[in-house]
């Protein structure tokens, strides 16, 4: 997707200072390309610290190919950075280790996040890799509203929970799927350890 | 899909800082739900570090454990499910007779406000149906990695001092209140049982004998807050650090002299005394009580803190502004206050 043509999010014009506005290009995994505001990219501290990192200058931005962000898909991005550019200049909290977390749910972020929850899932997993603090926060919240009100049979129906048995079976599984030479490798480790050697090799 | 016609998120796909994310967006009381769903959700569960700022374990009939935490309290009915809807209260009657573990396989949870209104609760009971009270109060205990209960407390309970005992087997508790028991006998099975509080709290001289009474008082505990009549006798043989009591037979001359025996060294660890009496506070004689004490007024300028741990919350602290204050043979200085109310009460802080 050519410059010109990559969707632009939210901006709101009003906001713009007088001086030259900084812009960067990101790709998605899917080649979908976005224009997002140096401003905007504050909320993110992972994407942040990169462009700190390339110092790119404008012409650089326009010259060079976009940021490739090769783990989110067009979707999801487009919704990070729609809502990076309507939190832009916002502070980002600082976590107080508290339980429950005081965390309300804007109007914005509500309508930003009725999606569906496969949607969700990959939202909250691009808000975690980009370190994106509040968004993170408020998509958590919106899963974690889920649990209202239900029992712990409910709660492990919702959030598809395995059961202690499941566990069990599934580690199992795990086991007896390995590589036949790493487990001989591991017994043979093990077995070592047992005879007080220090050394495998 | 509307995200709200969604049934079903996959937590546990999540990265892990996501889920704890999620898990710490929870009410406390959905998270002790959540904590049921299998071990592995307990463990995470706790790698939250809830911290309760107090436990209570009641008696009350049922078996009632109590968690406060910042802005919320956690309110657990532990019983069985005919025990929980209150109908069959014969098997009640039977457990008040017998010592066998107790069978616990529901519990209500109920979260309170700041304000104490009701503001979330579970309409179905959780259940495990092989769990004891012990079980149930070992989980919800571990999952704010809590070893200790501040607060035991009978009052009128249905089950035997057996079963109790036998199901906070390995809990430490820092009080226990045993003041709203009828049974004398039940209140001094408590005392035996439960040696190892730090505090106390009795409503009446429970004991029969001057022998009982003074077996109980040189145990160590750190406070005993109750209405024993204690005579001079039963003071000095005490070990505690903190006694409130009332003596109708205490006078003047017998607090002069144990003010006196204190001075020469008796009750070493006493920080605080206060003993009620039913003197009409005109009618005292503070001079016959200071009587060879050499004490000094203090200066209302002189202001001095006391500070009191609870068993909840934080210490609660006392002004001492005025009184007189004695000092003992190896220089350690107390205060002596005189409170006269509608009746006289004397109180006397020890600084260590």
């Amino acid at each position: 997707m050519s410059v010109e043509n990559a969707p632009v999010v939210d901006v709101d014009e009003a906001a713009i200072p007088v001086e030259k506005k900084m812009y960067y290009r990101f790709e998605s995994n899917d080649k979908k390309e976005f224009r997002v505001s140096e401003l905007a990219i504050q909320q993110s501290e992972t994407l942040n610290r990169l462009v700190e990192a390339m110092g790119y200058t404008s012409e650089d931005v326009e010259n060079k190919p976009a940021i490739a962000i090769e783990n989110i898909d067009g979707k999801t991005l487009k919704l990070v950075f729609q809502w990076c550019e309507h939190h832009k200049g916002e502070a980002i909290p600082v976590d107080d280790g508290s339980v429950p977390k005081i965390v309300e749910i804007p109007e914005f972020d509500a309508k930003l996040m009725d999606i569906d929850n496969g949607l969700l899932f990959k939202l909250i997993w691009a808000a975690d890799y980009l370190n994106i603090v509040q968004l993170l926060n408020v998509s958590c919240k919106k899963v974690a509203n889920m649990a209202q009100g239900k029992t712990p049979a409910q709660l492990r129906r919702v959030y598809l929970l395995p059961s202690d048995e499941e566990d069990e079976a599934a580690k199992r599984a795990a086991q007896e799927a390995q590589d036949p030479r790493a487990r001989e490798v591991e017994e043979e480790f093990e077995e070592r350890k047992r005879q007080g050697g220090n050394s495998f090799f | 899909m509307n995200g709200t016609n969604q049934r079903t998120f996959p937590l546990l796909r999540l990265p892990l800082t996501a889920q704890k994310n999620v898990l710490r967006n929870m009410e406390i009381l959905y998270l002790f739900g959540f904590s049921l769903c299998s071990r592995a959700i307990k463990s995470l569960v706790k790698s939250l570090n809830i911290t309760a700022n107090g436990i209570i374990l009641t008696f009350r009939g049922l078996c009632n454990l109590t968690m406060v935490f910042k802005n919320r309290t956690i309110r657990l009915i532990i019983g069985t499910n005919e025990e929980l809807q209150g109908v069959l209260l014969q098997i009640e009657h039977l457990r008040s007779r017998t010592g066998q573990s107790l069978g616990a396989d529901v519990v209500q949870a109920l979260q309170f406000g700041k304000e104490r209104p009701i503001i979330d609760w579970y309409l179905e009971y959780w259940k495990k149906p092989i769990f004891t009270v012990k079980d149930w109060l070992e989980h919800f205990m571990s999952l704010c990695h809590c070893r200790s209960i501040d607060c035991l407390q009978f009052i009128n309970p249905a089950y035997s001092i057996d079963s109790i005992e036998e199901n906070t087997k390995g809990i430490r508790f820092n009080v226990v209140d045993s003041s709203d028991v009828e049974s004398r006998q039940y209140s001094q099975e408590v005392v035996k049982r439960f040696y190892h509080a730090n505090t106390v709290i009795l409503d009446d001289n429970i004991f029969e004998t001057a022998t009982e009474t003074h077996g109980f008082l040189v145990q160590n505990f750190m406070k005993i807050l109750s209405e024993l009549q204690l005579g001079l006798n039963d003071l000095l043989v005490t070990n505690f650090s903190v006694l409130d009591c009332y003596d109708p037979n205490l006078s003047e001359k017998k607090l002069n002299r144990f003010l006196k025996l204190w001075k020469k060294g008796s009750n070493p660890n006493l920080t605080r005394l206060l003993i009620e009496t039913e003197w009409e506070p005109s009618a005292v004689n503070e001079s016959l009580i200071l009587s060879g004490l050499n004490s000094k007024i203090i200066p209302k300028s002189d202001v001095k803190i006391y500070e009191q741990r609870r068993a909840l919350g934080r210490p609660y602290t006392l002004k001492i502004e005025e009184g007189f204050e004695i000092q003992r043979k190896d220089g350690t200085r107390a205060t002596i206050v005189f409170h006269k109310l509608s009746n006289f009460r004397f109180e006397f802080f020890v600084w260590f």
